[in-house]
């Protein structure tokens, strides 16, 4: 142990002589109130700090290693329980190389990646990620693996068959073992200006207790202008569990952008399969919230329209008001399920301190899913 | 005799048509120190001078110059050095190219009724061609359309530095409005595939090493949303997404364009 701490301790030192050693962090804290009821709202609060360091080994600066950690003190006040949870959110290599006009990355660690859909995959992760970027096209290639993230810092959706447990109390619990991999491809100006993209990603169930939960996504993109302040994403998702059935997931926004008060318009409205017809229930591989009711439901079976506005009044803040209905559709029929509404403030106070206000209010259909919360969050940036 | 004569005359003509003269551009107004290269030494540029093709002009702090060439006009920011590659005309089009090794320009270029316009502005990161219009432009890589159309391409490495430019296009820009979905062909006919069309109050940035490209929408996004690059963990911006319009749908910017620049101090004792 002790001649591994000296070696890490000289490998620092020779680093830091070598080049020029950046450092910083954040303090950060988020308190949330909710309930289903107005009368019965609970505090969870979350206060955590992360420390960041970056490495230039080139003198270009075009590599460099990057590397942060987290300590985060969780207090549940409903349940009056409290967690501590230690991460390296990111830990990540990375280098480029020009090939003519053409340039080359490769970055390999731990870093957060984002698939296009920004749903099905959309997490940090262990692994490798090549881009190659033409003036035509970009091209890029991910492996991974997720056995090494802290489990209470990944929600992963796993086969409903088979229970995932992790030790609440263990301050790096490791995460359920999948293997992710994504090949993507964008075509800038496909046609009239309009950029296309195509992708598919695999996640191949490698735990011990494994069912051979193997997921599979194919995603089809066009994004552009229709003119100078309209633009539009629609992208369209299919998946499948084993290729043993078939799931959709689509989505279209607008938005509109006005000189008045810097605002922005988004129209939206995004559709994921339930059992329709011939779909099964779409899901995703990261966990994500499809909308505000009670017991953050997942992104599956359910469609929801709606619109956002948000105006900048000055350039340090930010206002936003959005609303959606939602209908859930985990059988044949469409069932209105309820509206959300949110709003948002942020506030860039100085340079370094922000701070955000929100609330979201889900009125459903059904008294049980109503869902009221308001996050307060402050970040002091160093 | 006669025969050879009206050969000879016609070819003149002919000749005389198609033949492109170097023009001069005219310094409208000087606000603080501008200067123009001359044989290797800088000369302070004053309010009426012509200046022909190939010359170099600077702008010093709080300083800037307005010059005019025809029915174009081109004003240059303060600490902008410019180089006007080709300044030049014929009896159907008007071509001048500047090259923008820093600093920013904004260009009004006018479209007159018996000419096409031929007019380029390359930076060491992109280059942009116009067809009727307002813009500005900056060697850092970001360019604004302010009216009409232009055309913005990275420019390819071999096309970095003053006068290392190809002469204009004999083909010129194709008449009409531009909109969304005009193709950059038609602004720019030397232009590739893969510009990027811009149309009034959009704005596109190339970054420094020219292939992160920040598109209209992700600058427009960029625009409504308060920048919270200061107070956003370094994980949040090494993040990797393989869609750059979906992923700004997360409403935060993050801008991680690493800026690296050299300053020399001299001091010396007496």
């Amino acid at each position: 142990m002790r001649k591994l701490l000296t070696t890490i301790f000289s490998l620092f030192l020779l680093i830091s002589t070598a080049s020029t050693l950046e450092w910083g962090g954040t303090l950060n804290n988020i308190s949330k109130i909710s309930g289903n009821k107005f009368e019965d709202l609970k505090l969870d609060q979350k206060d955590n700090i992360k420390l960041w360091l970056r490495v230039p080994i080139s003198k270009d600066g075009r590599t460099y290693f990057a590397t942060e950690g987290m300590y985060q003190f969780e207090n549940i006040f409903a349940t009056e329980t409290i967690l501590n949870s230690l991460d390296l959110s990111l830990c990540k290599f990375t280098t480029q190389f020009d090939i003519n006009d053409n340039q080359l990355n490769l970055s390999a660690g731990r870093f957060f990646v984002t698939d296009a859909t920004a749903t099905v995959f959309s997490q940090a992760s262990d692994g490798l990620f090549a881009s190659f970027i033409t003036d035509k096209i970009s091209t890029s290639l991910y492996a991974g693996y997720t056995g090494l993230l802290n489990a209470s810092m990944t929600t992963i959706l796993h086969d409903p068959k088979v229970s995932y447990t992790y030790d609440t109390k263990s301050l790096y619990p490791l995460c359920a073992k999948y293997i992710p991999l994504g090949l993507s491809l964008t075509v800038n100006n496909l046609f009239l200006n309009q950029t296309g993209l195509v992708e598919c990603w695999d996640f191949f169930d490698v735990n011990a207790n494994s069912t051979n939960y193997n997921r599979f996504y194919a995603t089809a993109s066009l994004n552009g202008p229709l003119a100078s302040f309209i633009f539009y994403n629609l992208a369209g998702t299919l998946g499948s569990e084993n290729f043993t059935n078939l799931s959709l997931l689509t989505s279209l926004d607008f938005r509109f952008f006005f000189k008045f008060l810097n605002s922005n318009l988004k129209v939206n409205g995004i559709y994921a399969s339930g059992n329709n017809g011939s779909f099964s229930a779409f899901r995703t591989f990261t966990r994500n919230t499809a909308y505000m009711a009670n017991g953050e439901p997942e992104y599956s079976a359910f469609t929801k329209m709606g619109l956002s506005y948000s105006i900048k009044p000055i350039e340090v803040l930010q206002i936003l008001a959005g609303a959606d209905v939602v209908f859930t559709c985990p059988n044949e029929s469409f069932t209105y399920n309820g509206i959300q509404v949110t709003g948002n403030i942020t506030y860039q106070m100085f340079y370094d301190v922000r701070i955000v206000l929100s609330a979201e209010f889900y009125f459903a259909q059904k008294q049980s899913d109503n869902n009221n919360t308001i996050t307060a969050s402050a970040v002091i940036a160093f | 005799m006669k025969n050879k004569i009206i050969i000879l005359f016609s070819l003149l003509i002919t000749f005389g048509c198609i033949q492109a003269f170097t023009l001069d551009a005219s310094v409208v107004s000087i606000t603080g120190k501008v200067e123009i290269q001359k044989n290797g030494q800088w000369v302070a540029l004053k309010k009426g001078d012509k200046v022909s093709q190939n010359a170099v002009i600077s702008t010093g702090f709080k300083s800037s110059a307005v010059l005019s060439f025809n029915n174009t006009v081109f004003t240059l920011s303060p600490l902008t050095r410019i180089t006007l590659e080709e300044l030049s005309e014929t009896s159907d089009k008007e071509s001048a190219q500047i090259y923008l090794d820093v600093g920013k320009v904004k260009s009004s270029v006018s479209k007159t009724q018996n000419k096409r316009i031929n007019y380029s502005v390359r930076g060491p990161v992109a280059t942009a061609s116009v067809r009727g219009t307002i813009f500005t432009s900056s060697a850092s890589g970001e360019f604004t359309c302010e009216q009409g159309g232009i055309d913005v391409h990275k420019t390819p490495k071999s096309k970095v530095g003053a006068n290392k430019n190809t002469p204009s296009s004999s083909e010129s820009p194709k008449d009409g409005e531009t909109n969304a979905f005009t193709k950059p062909s038609d602004i720019s006919p030397d232009s590739p595939a893969t510009s990027i069309v811009l149309t009034p109050g959009q704005t596109v940035s190339f970054s420094e090493n020219r292939n992160e490209i920040k598109t209209p929408q992700v600058k427009a996004i960029e625009t409504t949303t308060v920048n919270a690059t200061a107070t956003q963990s370094l994980a949040a911006k090494e993040s990797i997404a393989t869609n750059s319009a979906a992923a700004s749908n997360n409403e935060v910017i993050i801008d991680s364009s690493k800026k690296t620049g050299t300053v020399s101090v001299t001091i010396s004792f007496q």
